[in-house]
This record gives C-alpha cells, sequence and structure tokens, in this order.
C-alpha cells in the first residue's frame, strides 16, 4: 500500500513540474489535481491509471533536455533540480522513495485527516448537545408543577374572593341600625335587615319630598311659626320614636306604622328625621 | 367575632349538625333514662371491643358513640343535605330580593354577590346622607 500511494503522489508531483515547464499542456491539469487529494480506493484506481501515462511522461523528460537551449534560467534551476533527483533514483532505489514519504505525504495525510473530521466532529456534537438539552427541558416543564401552581392559584383567589364578601358583610352590618348596636347577626338575617331597612328610608324619604311639596303652597306669613311648631313636635317626638326603637329592635314595626292615618304618619316622620341628625 | 361565627356556619356545617344533634339529644332525655339500666353494660362491651379502656367517663362514650351512629345514617345524611341545600336557597333568594330594591341601569342588570353587597352599602349610605341634611 505505502509504496504505491509514495509512487502516485511522486508521479502527480512530477506532473505537476512538467506542466509549468511546459505551459503547453494546460487541459490535462485539472483531473490530475482532483484526483490527487483522493485516498479512496477509486482514487487510488485513478492514481495507478495516472501512474501508467506517468511512464511516457518520462520520454517527455528527455524532451525537456532537449529544450534546454530554448529556456530560460528559471528552467535550467528546475532542469538542474531534476537532474540530482534523476541520479539520486538511479544510485539509490529505496532511499529517495523513503524519503518523498517522509516529506509529500504528511501535509496531504494531515489536511486528509483533518478535513473529514472537522464537520463530522462539529455537528455530531451541536446534534448531541440540542437534543439532551431540549429533553431535560421537557423533563423540568412537566406537567404536575402546573397543576400544583394551578391549585395553588386558585385556592388564593377563592380564599381572596370569601374574604372580600366577608369585608363587605361586615361594612354593611355596621351600617343598620340593632339593639344592642353589636347584636350578631347571620349573613341571611343582614340581608334580611337590609331589605328592610332600605324600604323604611325609601318610603321616608318619599313622604319628606311629599310633606316639602305641600310646605310650599302655605302662606308665607305662616310659615315661621308652622316650622318651630313642627320643629317642637319633632323633639317631643324624638323622645317617644327613640323609645319605640329601643323597645322594638327590629324596623318591620317602623315599616307597618308608616302606612297608618296621614297626620300620623307625617309626625312619626318627623320624629323620623331628628334622631338622625342627632 | 361575627365573622368568624359566620365563617364557622358556612366553613363548618357539623358544628350547625352538632348543635341540632344536642337538641336531638335533650328531646330524647327522658327516654334514655328509663332505659338507663341497660346503657351501661351495653357501653361496656362496646368500649371492650373497641379497645378504649382508658377513658372512665362511660355515660360520655356512650353519647358519643350514639351521636357517631345516629350520624352515619343515611337518614341523617339525608335530612341534613336537605336542611343544608334549603339554607342555602334562602340565602339566595334573600339577594335576589335586595338586589331588587338596589337602582341601577339596566334594572334587570345581573350583579355579583360581592357587587350587590357595595351596592347595598353605598345606596344605605345615600340615603342616610340624604335625610340627615
Amino acid at each position: 500500500m505505502c509504496p504505491p500511494q509514495a509512487q502516485a503522489e511522486v508521479g502527480s508531483a512530477m506532473t505537476e513540474k512538467t506542466e509549468m515547464v511546459c505551459t503547453s499542456s494546460p487541459a490535462p491539469a485539472p483531473p490530475s489535481k482532483p484526483a490527487s487529494p483522493g485516498p479512496l480506493p477509486a482514487e487510488e484506481v485513478d492514481h495507478r491509471n495516472t501512474c501508467n501515462p506517468w511512464l511516457p511522461p518520462g520520454v517527455p523528460v528527455i524532451n525537456l533536455g532537449h529544450t534546454r537551449p530554448t529556456g530560460a534560467a528559471m528552467p535550467t534551476t528546475e532542469l538542474s533540480a531534476f537532474r540530482p533527483s534523476l541520479l539520486q533514483l538511479a544510485a539509490l532505489g529505496t532511499a529517495p522513495p523513503t524519503l518523498a514519504l517522509h516529506y509529500h505525504p504528511h501535509p496531504f495525510l494531515n489536511s486528509v485527516y483533518i478535513g473529514p473530521a472537522g464537520p463530522f466532529s462539529i455537528f455530531p456534537n451541536s446534534r448531541l448537545k440540542r437534543r439532551p438539552s431540549h429533553g431535560e427541558l421537557d423533563l423540568v416543564d412537566g406537567h404536575q408543577p402546573q397543576k400544583v401552581a394551578r391549585r395553588v392559584f386558585t385556592n388564593s383567589r377563592e380564599r381572596w374572593r370569601q374574604q372580600h364578601v366577608n369585608g363587605a358583610f361586615a361594612e354593611l352590618r355596621k351600617l343598620l341600625p340593632t339593639h344592642p348596636p353589636d347584636r350578631k347577626l347571620s349573613k341571611n338575617e343582614v340581608l334580611r335587615l337590609a331589605m328592610k331597612y332600605i324600604g323604611f328610608l325609601v318610603r321616608l324619604l318619599r313622604d319628606q319630598a311629599a310633606v316639602l311639596a305641600s310646605g310650599p303652597s302655605a302662606p308665607g306669613s305662616r310659615k315661621p311659626p308652622a316650622h318651630r311648631g313642627v320643629e317642637g313636635n319633632a323633639r317631643c317626638g324624638a323622645g317617644h320614636r327613640v323609645e319605640a326603637a329601643r323597645s322594638q329592635p327590629v324596623l318591620p314595626g317602623d315599616c307597618d306604622g308608616d302606612p297608618n292615618g296621614s297626620v300620623r304618619p307625617i309626625k312619626m316622620e318627623q320624629t323620623a328625621l331628628s334622631p338622625e341628625v342627632r | 367575632m361575627m365573622l368568624n361565627s359566620d365563617t364557622m356556619e358556612l366553613d363548618l356545617p357539623p358544628t350547625h349538625s352538632e348543635t341540632e344533634s344536642g337538641f336531638s339529644d335533650c328531646g330524647g332525655g327522658p327516654g334514655p333514662d328509663g332505659a338507663g339500666s341497660g346503657d351501661p353494660g351495653v357501653g361496656q362491651v362496646r368500649s371492650l371491643e373497641l379497645g378504649e379502656s382508658g377513658r372512665k367517663d362511660l355515660q360520655h362514650l356512650s353519647r358519643e358513640e350514639r351521636r357517631r351512629r345516629r350520624r352515619a345514617t343515611a337518614k341523617y345524611r339525608t335530612a341534613h343535605a336537605t336542611r343544608e341545600r334549603i339554607r342555602v336557597e334562602a340565602f339566595n333568594l334573600a339577594f335576589a330580593e335586595l338586589r331588587k330594591l338596589l337602582p341601577t341601569l339596566p334594572p334587570d342588570k345581573k350583579l355579583s354577590k360581592i357587587e350587590i353587597l357595595r351596592l347595598a352599602i353605598c345606596y344605605i349610605s345615600y340615603l342616610n346622607h340624604v335625610l340627615d341634611v
């Protein structure tokens, strides 16, 4: 294997040199160049084929000797280089080939080994790095943590909502009058008491508006004494109202009282206003 | 205080059932008294079977045992479920009625429970303010 490869490489080198010197046959150059870097058996066969025609080029070497008088100084130096190589080959057939192997094959072999190895080593590395990373990421992103996080989020939101509803119930409870003021009421009782209290306030406001509407129609001269009298009555009635409220902690009684006689409802409403003012 | 009681009622229905079971125990007072002679023996046998010899209060144990058995019955569970359903229905009905008293545009706009409560608070505050002026 080694000897034929060395011979092939030497042949290729010789052919290149001959081509440069002659410069008369540029066509054969391309086929020889691609053949040289190929270490594959097919390429080796090509080298052998080139070896066969190499023997004929030996004769052109002699022809080069003929062209000595026509060549310039440069060609002469090259020819002198050829002469010592030929002499060495003639003197020692084995030594020159070994030297050629040591010098020529090293760079080619190195390049041949490094060339294909580079991309092969790079691509697999990148692929290996990417694939396990994807797998690891998938494992890390497992569905279980997401489910746990969602559950915790849902529980927190529900707890937050319940706290806000209970807070609103507490605020509403503070606005409702009861005896004693800090009496405990269930949520249902808070809602029903709020309904009754709103109904009571709405009726009170409506009746007050009606009284105000009828008030302006009265004569102007009597207005001041009427107001004074009303205020006095309100003050007296306030005490009774307060007592009534205390005796009846639930507002329904008050609501029931409103639909009574036209005169009494007015007085009751007036009495109701005073405690609120206080 | 009130919040705690409310949360207890909502979060721990068993407490409600416990109070009711207490009432039922009171109602059944004379019955057990009449059969007092037989119960202690049965209680002792049960305690031996359960392996709870450490307890000294046999009457208390017997009461707990009765309570457990009463609660475990399907009849009791059905009654409890029915009672809870009625309570929730009344609660939601109260919310619906309160909703009707609150002014909104459009009048029949649907509101959540928290919104109904907050709107009721604002409305009552407004009415009080108008009447005070």
